[in-house]
């Protein structure tokens, strides 16, 4: 997978319903707790059991619309994003996924390039924050011509959460946050 | 607690309007567990006021069972075998986090509705002890309190322990009373949430955290809450900038939910040449609306402490502690606002004495039990 340096310039907010500190609080060794909102309509007893999918020992609970559970990165990419509005931009992202790349067909746009560059960095700083030096140090160089091939653990992640994106017809997270720390006011 | 009765004039308002016939009216108090056996809490017949005690934490442990894919608090059924787990009613508890006494929980109650006689400083020389007349009363006591314990054995406390308490609310008030189980307790009428937040712009908008949420849906069940505003108005001195250090948009979840009824804290016995303390946190909130709504006593406040001691302590907690009793008074007295928790609002606040501070400082000022129960 290969984006092109000057996607990676851009600096301006996504509309990523998983928010850029939840990704910076997630590492890949260690999950974090999160409250995942279930949408009105839809049914947080099949979100749970999505993200509960292949593992065991988490303590997951329901409350009202709000499902109590813990995640990785790997897991808040693969289970979760695929099942919040991002789930049409993933499955974009599939047809993306070869080794040339190009812009403006499938619908795809400048918008989600930003997105998925974005996307990238998150991951990568939750799961390879040496690759992601690499990165920054290319960036600071200023020479913007060239490419960036992303390590293959990460599409071969997005192509994963791209299925479970495929697998459901519609989104039902609202939002994910960090579950807090209270203190005595 | 003993100078700020007069300060928000609860002892001129139970003078006024006496201790007649009142509705009998139940306070939960979430935050850090409440010592029962405190005298502070003893009826005539030295049955202890805090009638229910809830360990949070405990309940949920019992619902997430990682041997389960997943464990669910929507029904009856489920609400059943969380209170079956955390009900520690009348159980030995040891309200530590390592040596320490936790005492928060226990003064915060304590300002709602304490009444202790003979009191006596356990050391003599303490600073409280010169302080601590023979009577100690809050603000309302004859309140009954449901004590739901949300911080762990580690001190420790977060959104999902305080977004359950919040549930096991609107879900006990609206279950046939609970006689079998726990006797005749309840309707829970107010909730006080002495705890903050950190609000991060970043994950949600102000408001609409899911604690600020599941505060609104308790608010449309009914049910008063009443929220500090949060410690954070004066961080730390930044430099030698004059004001620098001083925060405004400082109101900590879930403070920052607009009908819950946000506090402040002022000086105990000066409110009007003090205003808010330092670290009382500001408005106006993230996305422009004012709060705190009020200001109360929160400065040095002396309350009941665990294993029977008496302790002073400062903050918005204890400043949200005494709104929550005038409340309950307001209640007792005029038991037609029951379930009516928007209207208790704007009774405290149309009640309130100005301290003549910017909005965002004060709210509608310092809160007045007899104006407010004069007004009505």
């Amino acid at each position: 997978m290969h984006i092109p340096l000057t996607h990676f310039a851009y600096q301006s907010e996504v509309d990523c319903p998983i928010e850029g500190p939840i990704w910076e609080a997630l590492s890949e060794r260690t999950a974090r707790d999160v409250i995942i909102e279930v949408t009105e309509k839809a049914s947080p007893v099949i979100v749970a059991s999505i993200v509960n999918r292949d593992r065991s020992g988490a303590s997951t609970v329901i409350l009202d619309n709000y499902v109590f559970t813990t995640v990785t990165a790997r897991e808040a990419l693969t289970k979760l994003l695929p099942l919040t509005s991002w789930r049409g931009f993933l499955l974009r992202v599939r047809t993306k996924l070869e080794p040339s790349w190009g812009e403006g067909d499938d619908g795809w746009s400048i918008d989600d390039s930003v997105r998925l560059a974005w996307l990238v960095r998150q991951v990568l700083r939750a799961t390879q924050p040496t690759a992601l030096e690499s990165l920054d140090h290319v960036l600071q160089l200023g020479d913007t011509s060239g490419g960036y091939e992303v390590p293959e653990e990460v599409p071969k992640a997005l192509l994963e959460a791209a299925d479970l994106a495929d697998a459901s017809e519609v989104h039902p997270v609202a939002s994910v946050s960090l579950n807090r720390t209270a203190e005595r006011a | 607690m003993i100078r700020s009765r007069s300060t928000v004039k609860v002892d001129a308002a139970d003078r006024v309007f006496g201790s007649g016939e009142q509705a009998e009216v139940t306070w939960a108090v979430v935050d850090s567990g409440i010592d029962r056996t405190h005298p502070a809490f003893a009826d005539e017949d030295g049955v202890s006021r805090v009638v229910l005690e809830i360990d949070v934490p405990q309940g949920l442990a019992a619902i997430a069972n990682p041997a389960d894919n997943y464990g669910e608090l929507n029904d009856d059924k489920a609400w059943q075998n969380f209170l079956k787990a955390a009900n520690v009613t009348n159980q030995p508890r040891d309200l530590r986090i390592g040596t320490d006494r936790d005492d928060h929980g226990t003064h915060v109650a304590g300002i709602i509705a304490a009444h202790a006689r003979n009191v006596r400083a356990p050391h003599p020389n303490s600073p409280e002890a010169a302080d601590l007349p023979r009577t100690v009363r809050g603000m309302h006591p004859s309140t009954r309190i449901v004590d739901l314990k949300v911080f762990d054995e580690f001190g420790e406390a977060d959104d999902r322990t305080v977004m359950t308490a919040l549930a096991f609310v609107r879900w006990f008030n609206y279950r046939p009373r609970l006689v079998e189980e726990l006797g005749d307790v309840g309707p829970i009428d107010g909730v006080n949430l002495s705890i903050s937040l950190a609000f991060d712009p970043r994950q949600s908008a102000c408001g609409w955290s899911p604690v600020c949420q599941q505060t609104t849906k308790l608010v449309e069940s009914g049910v008063v809450v009443v929220a500090a505003a949060g410690n954070y108005g004066f961080q730390k001195a930044r430099g030698k900038i004059l004001g620098a250090g001083f925060d405004l948009v400082s109101i900590t979840d879930p403070g920052n939910t607009e009908r819950a009824i946000t506090v402040g804290a002022t000086d105990s016995s000066e409110p009007h040449r003090y205003g808010p303390i330092g670290i009382s946190s500001r408005g106006p909130t993230a996305d422009g609306r004012h709060k705190p709504d009020l200001l109360a006593p929160g400065y040095a406040i002396v309350g009941p402490a665990v294993g029977g001691r008496w302790t002073a302590l400062t903050g918005t907690s204890q400043a949200a502690a005494h709104v929550s009793g005038i409340a309950a008074k307001l209640i007792a007295r005029f038991p037609e606002f029951r379930s009516r928790p928007d209207r208790v609002k704007r009774a405290l606040l149309d009640g309130a004495t100005d301290l003549e501070r910017l909005p965002d400082y004060q709210g509608a000022g310092l809160v007045d039990a007899l104006r407010t129960m004069q007004l009505l």
